[in-house]
């Protein structure tokens, strides 16, 4: 347990070193594309009607930069370093492939947790009112998390760099999209709603739409999040592809 | 044949395992190429062993398989007796690598990817940073450590590469062409230090397509052709094979230099004399001669 949280924490200082060397680029990423979406996001609504919409601007901007950035910051780098021959370092030394995985998530979670307070920081600046919890924390890791299991099976099973690239994003929209993050899921069709209860996206933003606005009963959504969360890292750890056959 | 296959050590007394020991190894890609095929190969503790072939030939197939990277479809490979394939990261803490497409990370400066590799091979960051001064003086970087790894050059990025390998101390060194791309300053500076490694007792299996770099530094050569290894031993072992062991070379009237080949000096002399040849310089054959003939028959076969 020691070796593997040792070599996750070298895998997390080695990538965040890339902060050091391309930091503006990181400072952009954090920040422009979650505010980006919270500012298209309230364009779409007609001007003075935010306090009918009220925190789900503010959820849906969280959920959807956080689930996006996150898998594609995982698939990105993982599709980077093994398509690249970086990989090939970590591979022949005896690392084991979940400290790697563990690494990597790592540090694309910092990086959401960045997006994260760069859209709460931007609540007054768009007239949104939001109560703030410490609840917020695990409920925003668990919505970055919750994805990142699929990441790993695309960065790890794309036969190139370029499918792995479309592959993340698509996935990653698809699912964000479909899920009712910026509205409530009753304005779905029914049959539309069996299938995104399925989608952590939809727990995530009801358990944040619940914190922020503080409504409070979002203990089954938060316990929705963790155990799709749990499947979705499981099978991500199944599904890590570290030899070749 | 097991890792449990034992080795007699230099005193002769005490038995060990030998460093790597591979035992009917093949691979079979899923297109159905057969890139090895039943490969047996023994390389004891403290020896350097080269391995030649042609481009395609199979070398970087097997080194992959010796490193864990690749699965078998068929066969063992054992390091110091621990077996690859079932105790993957285990064999590989026994093994410094240095992959032949393998690149350094291009934000890392050298003495931060050598600390790393060294962390990630159990020692303290302390320990770490001093092994990272240590290997960064033995590698001539030291007036590159201001620069991130994408500011080197790519013979700098090659002797890096030799220094992760190197990282933990491992004491098998598995090297894939680890100086293609190497000026001759370079390359032999990276041979100075795989001296100094064979003299502290590593074992080194080594890649390359420069004879003269296997002359330089293997105690034994194993040529590889069409996924099987043609011949393994000491060049004058090989040499024994071949049908030309001696050459000599001499100035042609205007038309470049002339070559007679034969199996003994004597038979070598004799055609010298018949063509009237005065001035020549005769030698044994070269490993380049012996690899060119050996390899040219098993393509015939």
């Amino acid at each position: 347990m020691r070796k593997f949280t040792s070599d996750a924490l070298v895998i997390f200082e080695i990538e965040t070193l890339k902060a050091r060397a391309w930091w503006p680029f990181y400072i952009m990423t954090i920040v422009m594309f979650p505010i980006g979406t919270l500012y298209f996001a309230k364009w779409l609504i007609p001007p003075g009607a935010e306090d009918l919409v009220g925190t789900r601007l503010m959820t849906g901007s969280l959920v959807f930069a956080l689930g996006l950035m996150t898998v594609n910051n995982l698939a990105q780098i993982m599709l980077w370093e093994r398509f690249n021959s970086t990989l090939k370092l970590v591979i022949t030394s005896p690392v084991h492939p979940l400290s790697y995985a563990a690494g990597i998530i790592a540090f694309a979670l910092m990086q959401g947790m960045f997006t994260a307070l760069a859209v709460l920081s931007f609540s007054p600046i768009v007239g949104i009112d939001i109560e703030l919890s410490w609840w917020l924390i695990p409920v925003l890791l668990l919505t970055s998390l919750s994805l990142t299991g699929l990441g790993v099976i695309i960065a790890t099973w794309s036969p190139s760099q370029e499918v792995g690239n479309v592959m993340a994003n698509m996935v990653g929209i698809m699912v964000t999209l479909l899920s009712p993050v910026y509205f409530p899921i009753e304005r779905m069709p029914h049959w539309l709603r069996w299938v995104v209860r399925f989608s952590p996206y939809t727990h995530a933003g009801e358990a944040v739409d619940r914190i922020l606005s503080g409504r409070g009963g979002f203990g089954m959504e938060v316990t929705y999040l963790a155990l799709i969360t749990a499947a979705g890292l499981g099978i991500g750890v199944a599904g890590l592809r570290w030899r070749e056959n | 044949m097991t890792a449990a296959l034992q080795q007699r050590s230099d005193a002769g007394t005490t038995l060990v395992a030998p460093a790597i020991h591979v035992a009917g190894l093949s691979k079979r890609y899923a297109g159905g190429t057969l890139a090895n095929d039943s490969i047996d190969l023994m390389v004891p503790q403290g020896m350097t062993l080269g391995l030649l072939g042609r481009n395609g030939a199979g070398k970087t197939t097997l080194v992959r398989q010796i490193t864990g990277e690749l699965r078998p479809t068929a066969g063992s490979v054992h390091v110091m007796g621990v077996d690859v394939i079932t105790e993957h990261t285990r064999a590989r803490s026994l093994m410094g690598v240095v992959p032949q497409e393998a690149e350094p990370f291009d934000h890392l400066r050298p003495a931060e990817h050598l600390a790393f590799f060294a962390r990630l091979r159990g020692m303290s960051r302390r320990d770490a940073a001093r092994r990272a001064d240590e290997l960064v003086t033995m590698l001539g970087l030291s007036a590159h450590t201001r620069h991130a790894a994408r500011q080197l050059s790519g013979g700098l990025k090659r002797k890096l590469l030799m220094g992760i390998a190197l990282a933990g101390d491992p004491p098998i060194l598995v090297l894939d062409e680890p100086t293609t791309g190497l000026d001759p300053h370079s390359r032999r500076e990276v041979w100075a230090s795989l001296r100094a490694l064979r003299g502290r007792g590593h074992t080194i299996i080594i890649t390359t397509h420069y004879m003269e770099e296997a002359e330089e530094l293997c105690d034994e050569v194993a040529l590889i052709s069409g996924g099987r290894i043609l011949l393994q031993g000491t060049i004058e072992s090989l040499r024994a094979h071949c049908h030309n062991r001696f050459k000599a070379t001499y100035e042609e009237d205007g038309n470049g230099r002339g070559l007679v080949q034969g199996q003994t000096s004597d038979e070598v002399l004799a055609e010298l004399a018949r063509r009237g040849v005065e001035a020549f310089s005769l030698s044994k054959s070269s490993l380049e001669d012996v690899y060119l003939e050996l390899t040219a028959e098993a393509l015939e076969a």
